[in-house]
């Protein structure tokens, strides 16, 4: 990958509220094109991370940039190329979808009106409607046409399926994928729900107390994990070839979560230790998480 | 400016609801009137008052709730985000949210009052041009609230502790400001601290927006980093435009004697070459500075300026000393003051006696003792002694006087005081005399004549007044007399002559009396009687319009000045006399010596002892002159518009 | 079409690989035929087009796929299978895994068998039905 072609570059980004450090030199890239999951549970660094992405923070050291330019300097001039879907960012309650959609027309270069029309109408939102009134999903899905009806070249998308249930939570991934497929931006999303994400990312960041512990393709993550369970107890994984965590017993045996889960090289060491037939299965997300960041996903 | 706009419009949709209640409140008004309980006929008035107060309230309700919500809210709710993640840059953001609020707070008023000015048009244009300043003035005082809503709801809602600084820094301004001032109040710069407050005003306002602007570029969305861009732009500039008046006033207060040009005003001391000299200088606006000046030597002493200074006798008679007020803050006449004791002719300090009057000057007099060792003022009923080296009161007595027209020492020891009454129809002027030893005071003496007031002169020792009192029929019936200055006893009594009349008029130490005699062909004379009644000279002084005696000089010699009659402006003529011999030994034209009196409750005017220069005015420049040499030193130049307060006085 | 389950271990881009080949053999798609777009194929099966676009090129890489410039992607006249050794080791590999989870729950060689073949007729069924 070129640098140069990094939608997102994140370089040694540090930021500190008085003797908490938020934010502990986290870098990393999201190249053009591409789906960029950053997980985290709440308080590992999210938020303060998504907002000087946004130009809205100043970092105590490092910086932000997009399409090769520095955030905080041209943040206003980046925005036309970004879409941002956000809690924080939200309009206000009493705004009607119809005067936002005014509104934000006006501050792009660029705006499909019909777009934003035809996303409405297929959900069922009256463009009268106030924005507070509408149910969370309706919301997020306003606020995602908003984004992208100036045909942004990256979406940001902090937290989007907070408070959505299963069905709201597909029927969004679904649009962004959409759109992906219609006009390939890069998005980066945030999130500590991990439902609907192994589908949507490319690569997975997982934060941990403001540090970047993992930074990786979802799909090599995804083939390097497995569980491994022995119905009697193994002489040891002493093996140095492979990678453990989380070893415990299990009825009467022992089960290990494997990092470096390899077909053939962990055949050869269950011949080698005369161990019999294991119990091989993947890991979800979910858990894969749990074994890189020690604990529980939700907060 | 198209985002800024944009913006603008949003937020001032997002309110539409005060334009429904400034519709309210412009009909309200005119249901007000037409409640049972107004008097029919007050339906106008009723209208504009309640519009008026509807608008005002309007108004300050929106100035304080649109500059806490235009950033400092937003902020803390965290709905500054909306803007943030939008291509708008901070100008467009901070613009068009501060136009918004400015926009509320000028519009939503004038909706409510524009009925009631097309209705009631007539009660507004009733109060005269005073209307318009008003509503400068509420204007203008919204959007100063708007701006400092806008600082204080930032600094509250950041919950951080640097709001101290914040506050330190305002009170260093809240103190600095009246600090500013009060030299400019103490010299009456009254149109001059309009101007700076104003400055300031402005500067506030645009150190707002400035501060504004900055915050909101480089604070962004943190509450805590937005409070420090704000207070980093703000204060800066706020302190910048303090200093900046801070130098001007410094410079305003800073003139010399040669500075003054404008209304002058010079009073001398009846002996020694001291005199007291105000005015407004150049380029110091309308700052009244004050000094004591020595025409021999040219030295100076700053003492501020006004008005205030004196309502009193100022120098002793021996030359070295002047006592003169001090404003303690505005100087008006309303004003507190202090006496201060000037030592003159020496190295010796100011003396701070202590002594405050509160009560309107020109009626509360003071004198010093020849010697500039004592004190007389009055405070309320009561007259004191003060002695100024000790800093204690001597003596203290009730005198039902409400204020002496004249009063001076006889000695260090006793004081004499000169009231006039009016008892039966006649004029009274009752002498007194208070004994410092005794504490006692008593009357004296007594003189009687026709007239409604009158002018008072004494002889140097103190042993021989002229009375001159004013008769209802002008100058021709005014009589002259003179009389023992402690019981009244007359001694001569001058008549007006038929188709002459004693135009201006003093007593020399010796007792002669020296009267300006004009007959009805404008023809001038000065006549010198002698104490017992018979006329000694007769001089030819020309014709002219007005004559008057000047003053007593050393040596027995006499200035008499003649000049053409109102409104004509002409060459003056001073002229110095030989009181001895009647010779008239020099002539000078165009020149005006003049000592401003008009606080002087000393009576005794002559000058007998050391003395030399006189301040005179020329038609360019304010100069010492000596009459005798006919020596002139310049003083200062007067300004183009610079007219003395005697030219002022006199209506030239 | 096919199904794509994302917490299966197999990788996603496999599975569409596997689903198209599956999808191939079973007739469902004839040579010559003119396969999804990927945008068509990514909102279907709801995963990231990039995913899809990765299949389709490893398909086409391997013949199974042709790219007509200016007309799009269609299968190979002649799509080729995966070479036999290819085919063996996976059936292999598979096959061991297989055997290994039916003795760690004890079940017979006929238990398994039956197992394994009744799985093989539901999925022909379903791939036929969802076409």
């Amino acid at each position: 990958m070129n640098p140069a072609d990094s939608a997102i570059r994140i370089a040694d980004l540090t930021v500190r509220y008085g003797r908490k450090t938020a934010v502990d030199g986290v870098s990393f890239a999201v190249p053009g094109g591409s789906v960029y999951a950053l997980l985290g549970r709440n308080g590992a660094g999210k938020s303060s991370l998504v907002r000087c992405l946004v130009g809205q923070q100043k970092p105590n050291a490092g910086g932000v940039a997009l399409f090769g330019e520095d955030v905080w300097k041209r943040r206003a001039a980046l925005m036309d190329r970004v879409g941002v879907v956000s809690e924080e960012a939200d309009a206000p309650p009493e705004m009607r979808v119809a005067a936002l959609a005014r509104f934000s027309a006006k501050l792009y270069r660029s705006w499909n009106q019909d777009a934003v029309d035809e996303r409405l109408k297929r959900f069922g939102i009256a463009a009268s409607s106030r924005y507070g009134d509408l149910s969370k999903g309706q919301k997020k899905q306003v606020a995602l046409a908003m984004a992208l009806a100036p045909s942004p070249e990256l979406l940001i998308l902090d937290d989007p399926t907070l408070g959505l249930d299963v069905v709201a939570r597909k029927v969004l991934f679904e649009e962004v994928i959409a759109e992906l497929a219609d006009r390939g931006i890069t998005v980066l999303l945030t999130t500590h729900d991990l439902g609907g994400i192994e589908g949507i990312a490319d690569r997975v960041g997982i934060l941990r107390d403001g540090r970047l512990v993992l930074d990786e393709e979802m799909e090599a993550l995804k083939s390097r994990f497995r569980r491994v369970r022995f119905p009697s107890q193994p002489a040891a994984f002493s093996d140095a070839t492979l990678k453990t965590a989380a070893v415990r017993a299990w009825g009467g045996g022992t089960e290990a979560v494997v990092s470096n889960y390899d077909e053939l090289a962990f055949e050869r060491f269950r011949s080698a230790s005369s161990l019999n037939a294991a119990e091989v299965a993947p890991l979800s997300l979910e858990d894969i998480f749990i074994a890189v960041t020690g604990e529980g996903v939700q907060s | 400016m198209n985002k800024a706009l944009t913006i603008g419009y949003r937020e001032v949709a997002e309110k539409k609801f005060v334009f429904i209640a400034a519709g309210v409140g412009a009909v309200l008004p005119f249901v007000l009137a037409l409640l049972p309980l107004t008097r029919s006929g007050t339906e106008h008035s009723v209208v504009a008052l309640s519009a008026a107060i509807f608008a005002a309230s309007l108004a300050v309700g929106l100035a304080v709730s649109g500059g806490s919500s235009m950033i400092g809210r937003e902020l803390s709710e965290r709905r500054l985000s909306f803007y943030f993640t939008r291509p708008v840059g901070a100008a467009a953001i901070w613009f068009g949210k501060l136009g918004a609020a400015i926009f509320m707070v000028l519009i939503a008023p004038a909706i409510v009052l524009l009925p009631s000015l097309l209705f009631a048009g007539d009660e507004w244009r009733a109060y005269g041009d005073g209307q318009w300043p008003i509503l400068g003035l509420t204007v203008v005082g919204s959007i100063v609230l708007l701006g400092a809503a806008h600082l204080l709801s930032t600094f509250l809602r950041s919950r951080s502790a640097l709001i101290v600084i914040d506050f330190v820094l305002a009170v260093v301004v809240a103190v600095a400001i009246p600090l500013l001032m009060r030299p400019l109040m103490q010299g009456m710069a009254f149109k001059t601290i309009i101007a700076l407050g104003t400055l300031l005003l402005i500067a506030f306002v645009v150190a707002v927006i400035a501060g504004g602007w900055w915050q909101v570029a480089d604070g962004r969305t943190d509450r805590r980093r937005s409070h420090i861009a704000l207070s980093r732009a703000f204060w800066p500039i706020l302190g910048g435009a303090l200093l900046a008046c801070a130098a001007y006033v410094g410079w305003i207060v800073s003139p010399g004697p040669a500075d003054i040009g404008r209304r002058l005003a010079t009073f001398s001391a009846k002996e020694g070459n001291w005199m007291l000299m105000y005015g407004q200088a150049k380029h110091r606006g309308d700052y009244v500075s004050g000094f004591i000046y020595d025409m021999d030597s040219g030295k100076a002493i700053r003492i501020g300026g006004s008005d205030l200074l004196w309502g009193g006798s100022v120098f002793s008679r021996d030359g070295n000393t002047a006592v003169v007020r001090r404003p303690l803050g505005k100087a008006s006449w309303n004003t507190s003051s202090e006496l201060i004791v000037y030592p003159l002719n020496g190295d010796a300090k100011p003396i701070e006696t202590g002594i405050v009057t509160k009560e309107r000057a020109p009626r509360l007099p003071y004198s010093v003792s020849d010697d500039g060792r004592r004190l007389v003022y009055q405070e309320g009923p009561n007259f004191n002694v003060f002695d100024i080296a000790t800093k204690r009161s001597l003596a203290s007595v009730r005198m039902n006087i409400e204020a002496p027209y004249w009063l001076h020492f006889v000695g260090p020891d006793v004081v004499r005081f000169y009231n006039l009454n009016s008892v039966n129809g006649e004029l009274a002027l009752t002498i007194y005399e208070l004994d410092v030893k005794t504490r006692n005071v008593q009357q004296t003496g007594e003189l009687r004549t026709k007239g409604f007031s009158g002018f008072l002169e004494v002889t140097p020792d103190g042993s021989k007044m002229l009375f001159r009192s004013f008769v209802k029929g002008g100058r021709a019936s005014e009589p002259l007399i003179v009389a023992d200055a402690r019981t009244g006893a007359r001694i001569t009594t001058v008549l007006h002559e038929e188709g002459m009349w004693a135009n201006g008029s003093s007593i020399l130490a010796d007792g002669t009396l020296v009267a300006g005699m004009m007959r009805a062909d404008r023809q001038v004379t000065a006549r010198f009687i002698a104490p017992g009644g018979a006329v000694k000279h007769e001089i030819p002084l020309g014709i002219a319009g007005r004559v008057s005696v000047i003053d007593e000089l050393p040596g027995n010699r006499v200035l008499v000045q003649t000049a053409p009659e109102l409104p004509a402006k002409g060459a003056r003529t001073v002229l110095l006399i030989d009181a001895s011999n009647g010779n008239i030994l020099r002539r000078t034209e165009g020149i005006a010596p003049w000592n401003d009196q008009m606080f002087d409750r000393d009576p005794r005017h002559g000058r007998v002892g050391a003395h030399r220069w006189l301040p005179t005015y020329t038609n360019t420049t304010l100069v010492a002159w000596d009459p005798v040499s006919g020596e002139t030193r310049h003083i200062a130049d007067r300004l183009p518009d610079g007219k003395s307060r005697g030219e002022l006085l006199r209506g030239e | 079409m096919f199904d794509i389950n994302p917490a299966d271990a197999t990788p996603i881009w496999k599975q569409i690989e596997d689903g198209m080949r599956r999808m191939i053999a079973l007739g469902t798609l004839r040579p010559g035929e003119p396969v999804p777009s990927v945008r068509d194929l990514a909102k279907s099966l709801r995963v990231n087009p990039n995913t899809v676009a990765r299949s389709y090129q490893r398909l086409t890489d391997h013949g199974v796929f042709v790219v007509r410039r200016g007309e799009g992607t269609y299968v190979a006249d002649e799509p080729t299978k995966p070479k036999q050794s290819e085919s063996d080791a996976k059936l292999r590999a598979a096959a061991g895994v297989y055997a290994g989870a039916a003795l760690a729950v004890g079940a017979t060689l006929d238990e398994a068998t039956a197992e394994l073949e009744s799985n093989y007729e539901r999925l022909i069924q379903e791939h036929r039905r969802t076409v």
